[in-house]
């Protein structure tokens, strides 16, 4: 799963790297605690043998000789941590807190004096390790080594409470870091969620493409996907140009087919007459089907090829209605302005409308009316019938791709949702309702940019 | 009764030419524009079926030709594309009705007795009322002498308020004679009916008289 989510593989890397940089900063810096914390006792402890030197003199018998009272009162209570030991060649002086024991093995007489202190770490007289600092002296006449120690157990202490805080504090540090890469991979992600927001759109209207203000990375990306979609939709037209000219060539011979149908039947094969003629109304509607789903897509997503006058090409289907056996017996009406001019192409137009008002003429009993709104955001043409109209929960399945409930009058009218095809190939919407006469109402709204108001040319009805 | 048939299919052809021949009609088959056009301007046809994809001139062409010559036979179109764009051209060439392809045959010989009965069916006389004359054998409505194009149910109201004599007709009467009964709910498509013929014919043409009813008078004549 990882493998296959870029977001996962980021963010598991960069928690990865985070922790195995966090978890070695934190032992490096236990070390420089540890160090720095070690040097800064080392330098206390020089400072308390700078002090021990002054304190120490070489007795007549050669043995050292301390005077305590300048130290620390620490060297004087037993097993306090803090110890100092000065040998000579004739014997050796210690601090009271050692309580009778050495520091380490006596080596003090084979020594040359030096000016600097050796730092070491030794095991204590006690439990815990010391640090200690020892220096070889000149003193009088002899060459004694001081030492000093301490305790290093407060330190090892502090380290490990460094280490604790410093361990949280990495931890935080740890998540916040996490975080900050989480978000970065959301943020360098966006774009590629940009895109796929924009695929889904180009899956609902195939028209679109992907836009050109994405970053350069998917730049060549986003070319391939734009290229393969154009070719998609050429090869969608060739393919539905080569459909609509197959539907149109096939007319004539089925109506020849009809013809041959017709001789059967006088020559007494009723039977298989009847077969035939079921056949070819099927066929026939179909290809009717078909022909128009073309129309819808050879105007979908093309230019706005040209502008049409509405109200004057409603009043011409009324003239072609008027003439079929349902529209005869109707009143058409429509109040949709001479003036307006819609952004459609005729053709378009006049399917959309010739379908719509077919369908309603078929419905209707006695008027179908048009009537047309300019609202603020959309030009609104209802189509009314006076007919049963179709229930609420038909509607749905009316305008879904190849359905039809009135599969009656063949050859007139296509479904509904060939028109809803057509309205939303032109960037419109269809929505069925209630007339006020109790038929169908069909509500056509479009954008009110694809609406211009201008008065008829002269000479024009 | 001779009807004029005009179609380059042959199989289609032929099949029409028996059916009209069966029904009754006297039938000439022509399948190319040019004679057609000459045939249609020179015989005299009760109606014609006119295809529109045709060799030489096509079916649109030849009939307008007819059209601008005044000959005024019933055409009936058939056409292959079925678009809607073609129906509104056919129409307003002057063909009087359009059947797509592929068709009934039985619908098309109803439709051509429609368009036979409606052009000769009626006496031939012609009534004047004011500006208006109607002429009931050709199912036409002049104003002011030039023919105004009405619908089937807008002729039938005009020549019915013409027939009353001066009378006002209400509109319950008018929905009887339109429609075959009396139905309340009639009443908002007979007015829009008026409405539209008024602008047709001239707002004056048919008056309200409150009370009563619509009169035809024809307008200012």
């Amino acid at each position: 799963m990882i493998a296959r989510s870029l977001r996962l593989r980021l963010i598991a890397f960069a928690a990865i790297a985070i922790a195995v940089a966090l978890w070695a900063a934190w032992h490096v810096i236990g070390r420089f605690f540890e160090h720095y914390t070690e040097q800064r006792m080392a330098i206390t402890l020089t400072h308390q043998g700078n002090a021990l030197i002054a304190a120490t003199r070489i007795g007549a018998d050669g043995r050292p000789e301390v005077d305590a009272r300048d130290l620390e009162a620490r060297f004087r209570r037993r097993a306090s941590g803090l110890y100092w030991e000065v040998i000579a060649p004739g014997g050796a002086a210690r601090s009271p807190s050692l309580g009778g024991a050495a520091l380490a093995a006596d080596a003090g007489h084979r020594i040359k004096p030096v000016a600097a202190w050796r730092e070491t770490e030794i095991p204590g007289p006690y439990e815990t390790d010391l640090i200690l600092v020892e220096r070889p002296v000149q003193i009088g006449a002899v060459t004694a080594l001081i030492r000093v120690g301490e305790d290093d157990e407060p330190i090892d202490r502090a380290r490990a409470s460094f280490a604790d805080e410093m361990g949280m504090f990495l931890l935080a540090l740890g998540v916040a870091l996490a975080l900050a890469a989480w978000v970065q991979v959301e943020l360098g992600l966006l774009p590629l969620r940009k895109v796929r927001r924009e695929l889904a759109a180009m899956e609902r209207h195939p028209d679109r493409r992907l836009g050109d203000s994405h970053p350069r990375e998917i730049d060549s990306l986003v070319r391939a996907i734009n290229a393969l979609a154009d070719a998609r939709d050429e090869d969608l037209v060739r393919a539905r140009r080569r459909a609509a000219g197959l539907a149109h060539a096939l007319k004539t011979p089925l109506a020849a087919l009809a013809a041959q149908s017709r001789l059967a039947r006088a020559a007494g094969a009723g039977e298989a007459a009847d077969a035939i003629d079921q056949t070819l109304a099927s066929a026939g509607a179909a290809l009717e089907a078909e022909m128009a789903r073309a129309r819808a897509a050879a105007s979908r997503g093309g230019p706005i090829t040209g502008v049409s006058r509405p109200g004057e090409l409603i009043e011409s289907l009324f003239s072609v209605l008027e003439r079929t056996e349902a529209g005869a017996r109707l009143v058409f009406d429509s109040d949709v302005p001479a003036e307006w001019l819609l952004a459609i192409d005729g053709e378009t137009l006049a399917e959309i409308f010739g379908n719509l008002l077919d369908n309603a003429a078929r419905h209707a009993r006695r008027i179908v009316e048009v009537r047309a709104t300019a609202e603020p955001a959309a030009v609104r043409i209802d189509v009314a019938d006076d007919g049963p109209g179709i229930p609420p929960d038909k509607r749905e399945i009316v305008l879904r791709r190849g359905m039809r409930l009135d599969e009656a009058g063949s050859g007139h009218g296509l479904g509904l949702s060939i028109v809803a095809d057509l309205i939303d190939a032109t960037g419109g919407t269809l929505m069925l309702g209630d007339a006020a006469a109790g038929g169908l109402l069909a509500t056509i709204q479009w954008p009110i940019a694809m609406l211009a108001v201008e008065p008829p040319p002269a000479g024009s009805a | 009764m001779r009807v004029l048939i005009v179609e380059d299919d042959r199989a289609i052809g032929g099949d029409i030419e028996r059916g009209l021949a069966a029904s009754g009609f006297l039938v000439d088959r022509i399948e190319d524009g040019e004679g057609a056009w000459f045939a249609g301007d020179t015989e005299d046809y009760a109606a014609c079926v006119l295809d529109l994809g045709l060799p030489g001139l096509d079916g649109l062409t030849v009939l307008r030709k007819w059209r601008a010559a005044g000959r005024g036979f019933p055409v009936l179109i058939l056409s292959a594309r079925g678009d809607w764009t073609e129906k509104v051209e056919g129409i307003e060439a002057g063909a009087d009705d359009y059947l797509a392809k592929p068709f009934q045959l039985a619908e098309l010989i109803a439709r051509v007795r429609a368009l036979v009965r409606r052009a000769g069916g009626h006496a031939n006389s012609r009534l004047a009322v004011g500006r208006l004359v109607i002429d009931t054998s050709r199912m036409r409505l002049l104003v002011d002498g030039s023919e105004i194009r009405t619908s089937p149910l807008e002729f039938r109201l005009v020549n019915y308020l013409a027939h009353q004599a001066g009378r006002a007709v209400s509109v319950g009467e008018i929905g009887e004679h339109l429609y075959g009964v009396a139905d309340s709910a009639d009443a908002n498509a007979i007015e829009a009916l008026v409405m539209r013929l008024r602008r047709k014919i001239g707002a004056d043409a048919i008056e309200t008289r409150r009370g009563f009813g619509y009169q035809l008078t024809g307008g200012a004549g």
